[in-house]
């Protein structure tokens, strides 16, 4: 089971051709680069618009989130 | 056509997370902190789950009993509904006649645009291939002349299938086929049918007008049609909206409870979940119902009908917690409960005189405002944190087809 975690964290992503593509992020002074985005969804919290992204550094899956209202990012679960 | 997402939410989970690919896996509601396992039941199990035993409804103790290590994830309906619009979107690619059956599964009317493709069977492996290289998921198709056997070959062959029942084909495959196995028979109707002899499709088919009209009343007329695999229903459009009829939430709670305060909260939050519903589709009723499910199981629903139609929180939870202390005794642990509201029709927007009545509504459509601004339950009565230090489950089942379009 997946451990609900909801952190604000910094994201390195590239933005191209109207996609987003995450490819490091730091939680805890340590940086995790992203080695596969698995999945994407969205989600909608009132008016904002939040887009889902189900990643792996290679042994951890997590699932991160992307407020396109706030443009804040947050770690939201982990394995 | 008839399009369906093979074991969906759990090949989901399996296309989200390398590791679960291959494992027998589930997908069940959320672990409640301090439990050992979810007080839900299997949602969907993985097709390797299923090859050892593990089907959906089944408790997780039922299921573990079977399968040792069977892996379970907490399911995620938002995400689910997301990819189901993804699925539907490109099915819209192809035509609007596209009829949203349930999260996983939709009919499709080709029939005017095959003179685009090859055939049907072309379309079908289209759309089969832009779900597995888009969403990596599979499912399974089945084309024929109508609905009911366009369903009826989906099921033939899963996961990954493609079965085409023609119209020469159809007696056939109706000769030996169960009751049961025809989309709108059931385990009850089923029986009663078995009860009468009738087992087959063809026996159905064959069975006397009178005999099915005697026992099932003008049900009976359409039984003989499915015995004979015919279906005139026509696939909806895909704008086309479901009639209503009725609006509904039910929440298992994470541990059985005495407290009727704990009950009074929760009562109170699905009735205003049930108010936004109804005030989203514009729409009023008049009959409330209230489902109790005990710590044994034992299920209770009682209903009552009022003089005047409502659309508040407080009017629907007014009514359910009156019907609570009428007919429902507490002398067991409460496990589940429901609130409901039917007899619908359209809100006509009434404007009220009584300077009280029409400050409430100010006020409801400015709580309303602000919830839909800034997500559910921003603004709520307050004696709803009751139930959430209680403890609230993340939703994992099926929903309304209007949420799902």
């Amino acid at each position: 089971m997946s451990v609900s975690i909801n952190e604000k964290i910094k994201v390195a992503a590239v933005f191209d051709d109207n996609k987003i593509k995450p490819k490091w992020f730091v939680r805890n002074g340590r940086k995790h680069a992203i080695s596969e985005v698995t999945y994407t969804w969205h989600t909608k919290t009132g008016e904002d618009d939040i887009l889902h992204f189900s990643v792996t550094d290679g042994s951890t899956l997590f699932e991160i989130s992307y407020n396109q209202k706030t443009l804040k990012w947050n770690l939201d679960k982990s394995e | 056509m008839h399009i369906d997402m093979n074991a969906f939410f759990a090949s989901v989970e399996q296309a989200c997370n390398p590791a679960l690919r291959g494992k027998p896996m589930a997908v069940c509601g959320e672990i409640a902190k301090g439990s050992k396992y979810p007080r839900t039941i299997i949602t969907t199990a993985s097709y390797e789950a299923r090859a050892l035993g593990v089907k959906t409804v089944m408790t997780i103790p039922e299921a573990k009993a079977l399968c040792p290590n069977l892996i379970l994830v907490a399911g995620n309906l938002d995400k689910y509904i997301d990819i189901s619009l993804k699925i539907q979107k490109i099915m819209l690619d192809f035509t609007d006649n596209v009829e949203v059956f349930s999260i996983d599964e939709c009919f499709m009317d080709v029939s005017d645009i095959i003179k685009f493709h090859a055939n049907a069977e072309s379309i079908a492996l289209q759309i089969k291939v832009r779900i597995k290289n888009e969403l990596g998921l599979r499912c399974s198709v089945g084309i024929a002349p109508n609905k009911l056997l366009a369903k009826l070959a989906s099921d033939m062959k899963k996961p990954d299938g493609l079965t085409i029942i023609r119209e020469e084909d159809k007696d056939k495959v109706l000769e030996t086929l169960p009751i049961e196995d025809l989309c709108g028979i059931g385990r009850h109707l089923q029986e009663k049918l078995n009860y009468l002899g009738i087992k087959t499709a063809k026996q159905l088919g064959s069975a006397s007008i009178n005999l099915l009209t005697h026992h099932f009343g003008f049900i009976g007329y359409a039984l003989k049609q499915m015995g004979q695999g015919i279906d005139h229903s026509p696939v909806k459009k895909y704008d086309a909206h479901d009639v209503v009829k009725s609006v509904g939430h039910t929440h298992t709670l994470t541990q059985d409870t005495w407290d009727l305060d704990v009950v009074k909260s929760y009562l109170l939050m699905l009735s205003e979940k049930v108010s936004v519903r109804l005030r989203q589709y514009k729409m009023v009723g008049k009959t409330v119902s209230l489902v109790i499910r005990y710590s044994d199981f034992e299920t209770f629903g009682r209903q009552k009908s009022l003089g005047e139609y409502i659309k508040t929180g407080k009017k629907i939870y007014d009514t359910a917690f009156a019907l609570f202390n009428e007919k429902f005794k507490f002398e067991k642990a409460v496990r589940l409960v429901g609130v409901s509201i039917s007899n619908l029709v359209a809100d006509d927007g009434q404007q009220y005189l009584i300077d009280k009545m029409r400050r409430q509504a100010v006020i409801t459509n400015t709580i309303d405002e602000i919830n839909s601004k800034y997500g559910e339950f921003t603004v709520k009565p307050s004696s709803l944190i009751i139930a959430e230090k209680f403890g609230i489950l993340e939703r994992c089942g099926i929903m309304s087809k209007r949420l799902i379009k």
